[in-house]
C-alpha cells in the first residue's frame, strides 16, 4: 500500500516514476508519523489514494479547509526526500536569471492552481471527505 | 569540597559570568547537562554547490530522520533546529524539563552552550531608555560590552542605526550584502531623510559572525553553511569562550548533571543535581551560586529549592510578525548561493508620539531545504513548487520585534508533579502600527500586504524574561536587587534573562551577557572583601 502511496504523490508532484531510495524512505517515516494521526485520518487518507485521481486537487482544497492532515503530510514527506537528490536539484533551486519565464510560469500557476482549487472543493464533495 | 562559585548553565550568560569571575582570578565550577553535537560536519565548500552534484539525504535529513521532527512529533520547531546537526541543541529537552506550555512556545536547551549553538547571531548594545523599569544605567555595562565585543569578534557599521546600537569600537568590518538587501539599502539612502523624519532608520546589524580572521578563527566563507550546522569557526558561540576557559583551567566543567534546587547549611551552599546518565543523585557545596540556566530553567529552579508550586511568576516574551517583502523586478531571477544566513539589515521604526520602538530583522530566504517553505505558500503543489523556484528568490522577510508588555505577558508555575505550566495571553497587536510599517516598505518600491503577515504564536522569539525581576528595593522572595541577588538569599544571584522585568524589540542577549560579567565582577569583589 505504501508503495503504491509513495509512487502516486511523487508522480503527482514530478510527473516521474519514483527513486528507490525515496520511495524505502518514504516507508520509514510513514510508519513513524502515522501513530500521531487519528484511525479516522487515516481511514480518509487511504479512501484519498484509492478513489481520487488527481491528488494534487485534493491535497490543496483538504489544505486550505484543513481537513485530510495526514495528505498534506505525505506530500511533504515526498517533497522534502525528493530535494535531497541532486536531479532534482534544479526543481527547488533557479540557476539562470529568466524574469519573462519566472513571471509567465507563475501567472500560469495561479490560473493552474485555481482551476485545481474549484476541481478540489468538488472531489472533496463528491467523496465525502 | 565547597567551591567559591558555582554557575548553573553553560548558555551566553553561565559563560559570561565565568569570564568574568576568570578574569578576577576566581575559578568556577560550572554545573551544566551539555549535550554536544553528535555529528562532525564534514562539509567545507558551498552547501548548495554541494547539493547539485551529490544525495544530500544525511546531511539535509538525517539517518533517524531529524528533518521529520515537526512531522512527527506535531510540534512548531524552529527551522535551524530541523537540521540533523542541531538537534543536540534541544535533545531531551521535555524530558528534562517536562512543560506544560498551553500554546506558548517554550524552548530550552540542555546543550553545552545552551541556545546559543543557534542563535540567529545579532548581538547590540541596549540604551538608557531600553532598560526600562530596571536599576540599572547602559553607561554601567560599556566596559563588559567592550569586553566582550573584544571576546566575541563582532562585526558592524557606524550607520544611521548607531545612535540606537551604541558605540561601534572594536567592531569588525560588515558582512557583504545579499543582492537584493543592496537593493533596498540603496532605496533607503535615497528617501533617507523622509523616512528618517517618520522615525524609520535602516542599517547593517551587529553579528557575532567574523566578517575577516580573527586570532585563530577564520572569516565568515559564504557557504551558506551556517543555517545548519553548529560550532563554525566564523560564527561566534559561548562554547568557544568556555572550552578556552577551561583549557587554561579558569574554569571548572561538570557536564551530565541537571541541577534541581539548592539548600541552605551554616556557611555555603549545597547545590542537588540529577546525574543525568544513571538518574543518581549528586551534591556540590559551594558559597556562592550563579543561576544561569535560562529564564524558564532558573525560575524553576528557585521555585523547586523554595518548595513552592503555588505562586505564580511572569514570564515575557517578544511578540513577532513576519512580513515578506516582495521585489518584482527580481521575479524569476538566479537563486543566489552566496548570502548571509543572518540578518543582513536592520530597520528600527521609532515611533515617538506613541512612545514605541519596534526592531526588524531583514533576512534572505536562503535556508537550505527549501521545502520548508511548502506550507508557507497558498498554491497547489506543483504550483508551489514553481513558486519556491522562481518566486521566493525575490522576497526578502522581515522579522519584526515588539518590544515586551505588561498587557501580554504570561505567567509559569511550578506544579508538584515537577511539570512546569505556562500561560500565555494572546498578543494584541495595533493594526495601526501595521500600516505605517507596511507603507514603509510601499515607499521603497518593494511590495507587501497586511495579509501576508505571518503571526507568530507566543514564546516564538525565543526571548524570555520576567519571572526573578530585578529592582531597585527588593520586597518579596522572587525579586531580586541590581546585583541579582535573591531576596533574602545573599549567597545566591540570579544573572539571566529571568532579571528583566522588560525586554525591549531589540536583541537582549548581549546585555544579558555584559549584565553577567557585571555581577561577576561584584560577586568577586565581595569574595576578595571576605
Amino acid at each position: 500500500m505504501q508503495n503504491n502511496e509513495a509512487d502516486r504523490i511523487y508522480r503527482t508532484i514530478f510527473n516521474k516514476n519514483i527513486p528507490p531510495s525515496i520511495r524505502n524512505h518514504f516507508i520509514i517515516v510513514s510508519k513513524k508519523i502515522e501513530p500521531s494521526f487519528t484511525e479516522e485520518e487515516i481511514r480518509k487518507y487511504h479512501v484519498c489514494i484509492k478513489k481520487v485521481h488527481d491528488l494534487e486537487a485534493l491535497e490543496l482544497a483538504a489544505r486550505y479547509f484543513k481537513k485530510l492532515p495526514l495528505l498534506t503530510v505525505k506530500f511533504k514527506i515526498i517533497l522534502y526526500l525528493a530535494e535531497t537528490l541532486p536531479q532534482n536539484y534544479s526543481k527547488y533551486i533557479n540557476e539562470k536569471d529568466n524574469f519573462f519565464m519566472g513571471s509567465l510560469l507563475l501567472v500560469f500557476s495561479l490560473i493552474r492552481t485555481s482551476c485545481k482549487f474549484v476541481k478540489g472543493i468538488c472531489l472533496l464533495a463528491v467523496n465525502r471527505l | 569540597m565547597i567551591h567559591e562559585v558555582i554557575i548553573i548553565g553553560s548558555g551566553p550568560t553561565g559563560v559570561a559570568s565565568a569570564l568574568g569571575f576568570a578574569e578576577n582570578g576566581i575559578i568556577s565550577l560550572v554545573l551544566d547537562v551539555g549535550y554536544e553535537p553528535e555529528k562532525d560536519n564534514t562539509l567545507n565548500s558551498n552547501f548548495f554547490k554541494y547539493r547539485k552534484t551529490n544525495d544530500s539525504f544525511d546531511l539535509m535529513i538525517g539517518e533517524n530522520y531529524e528533518g521529520f521532527h515537526n512531522l512527527i512529533h506535531k510540534k512548531t520547531i524552529f527551522p535551524k533546529l530541523i537540521s540533523p546537526f542541531m538537534q543536540f541543541v534541544v535533545k531531551n529537552a521535555e524530558k528534562l524539563s517536562p512543560t506544560d506550555e498551553n500554546g506558548f512556545i517554550a524552548v530550552q536547551s540542555f546543550a553545552k552552550g545552551g541556545l546559543a549553538n543557534a542563535w540567529g547571531a545579532s548581538l547590540y548594545r541596549c540604551t538608557d531608555d531600553e532598560l526600562l523599569n530596571i536599576p540599572l544605567k547602559a553607561s554601567e555595562l560599556i566596559p563588559y560590552y567592550d569586553k566582550l565585543t573584544k571576546e566575541i569578534g563582532i562585526s558592524g557599521n557606524d550607520d544611521d542605526l548607531t545612535p540606537f546600537y551604541g558605540s561601534t569600537k572594536d567592531l569588525l568590518p560588515p558582512l557583504n550584502l545579499s543582492k537584493k538587501c543592496e537593493l533596498l539599502y540603496a532605496r533607503y539612502k535615497k528617501k533617507k531623510k523622509r523616512l528618517n523624519e517618520k522615525g524609520v532608520y535602516i542599517g547593517r546589524p551587529r553579528l557575532c559572525v567574523l566578517s575577516q580572521d580573527y586570532y585563530d578563527r577564520t572569516g565568515y566563507e559564504y557557504n551558506s553553511l551556517e543555517s545548519w550546522f553548529p560550532h563554525l569557526p566564523y560564527v561566534y558561540a559561548p562554547a568557544y569562550t568556555l572550552q578556552k576557559l577551561v583549557k587554561e583551567n579558569k574554569v571548572i566543567y561538570h557536564g551530565s548533571v541537571l541541577v534541581k534546587s539548592w539548600t541552605k547549611e551554616d556557611n555555603y551552599l549545597i547545590v542537588h543535581a540529577e546525574n543525568v546518565n544513571d538518574g543518581s543523585m549528586i551534591t556540590f557545596r559551594c558559597k556562592k551560586l550563579v543561576l544561569a540556566a535560562g529564564t524558564i530553567n532558573s525560575a524553576k529552579i528557585v521555585l523547586n529549592s523554595k518548595k513552592d508550586f503555588k505562586t505564580r511568576l511572569p514570564l515575557f516574551d517578544n511578540e513577532l510578525i513576519q512580513i515578506p517583502l516582495i521585489f518584482p523586478s527580481v521575479i524569476g531571477s538566479k537563486f543566489e548561493t552566496k548570502t548571509l544566513g543572518f540578518e543582513n539589515l536592520d530597520i528600527l521604526y521609532n515611533f515617538q508620539e506613541s512612545n514605541l520602538r519596534l526592531k526588524g530583522s531583514i533576512l534572505e530566504l536562503n535556508f537550505p531545504l527549501r521545502s520548508v517553505f511548502y506550507e508557507m505558500l497558498p498554491f497547489s503543489a506543483k504550483d508551489n513548487l514553481l513558486f519556491i523556484k522562481y518566486f521566493l528568490p525575490a522576497v526578502l522577510v522581515v522579522l519584526l520585534y515588539f518590544p515586551s508588555s505588561i498587557k501580554n505577558s504570561g505567567y509559569l508555575m511550578l506544579k508538584d508533579n515537577g511539570v512546569l505550566e505556562i500561560f500565555s495571553r494572546p498578543y494584541k497587536i495595533d493594526k495601526g502600527v501595521i500600516r505605517k510599517v507596511i507603507n514603509t516598505f510601499l515607499s521603497l518600491g518593494i511590495l507587501t500586504h497586511s495579509l501576508f503577515i505571518k503571526y507568530a504564536p507566543p514564546g516564538y522569539s525565543i526571548h524570555y524574561a520576567g519571572p526573578l525581576p530585578m529592582v531597585e528595593n527588593p520586597e518579596h522572595e522572587y525579586q531580586c536587587n541590581r546585583f541579582g541577588e535573591l531576596y533574602h538569599e545573599s549567597d545566591v544571584h540570579v544573572v539571566d534573562g529571568s532579571l528583566f522585568p522588560y525586554l525591549p524589540a531589540k536583541n537582549f542577549s548581549f546585555t544579558l551577557m555584559a549584565n553577567a560579567m557585571r555581577i561577576a565582577d561584584y560577586i568577586s569583589k565581595n569574595i576578595r572583601k571576605q
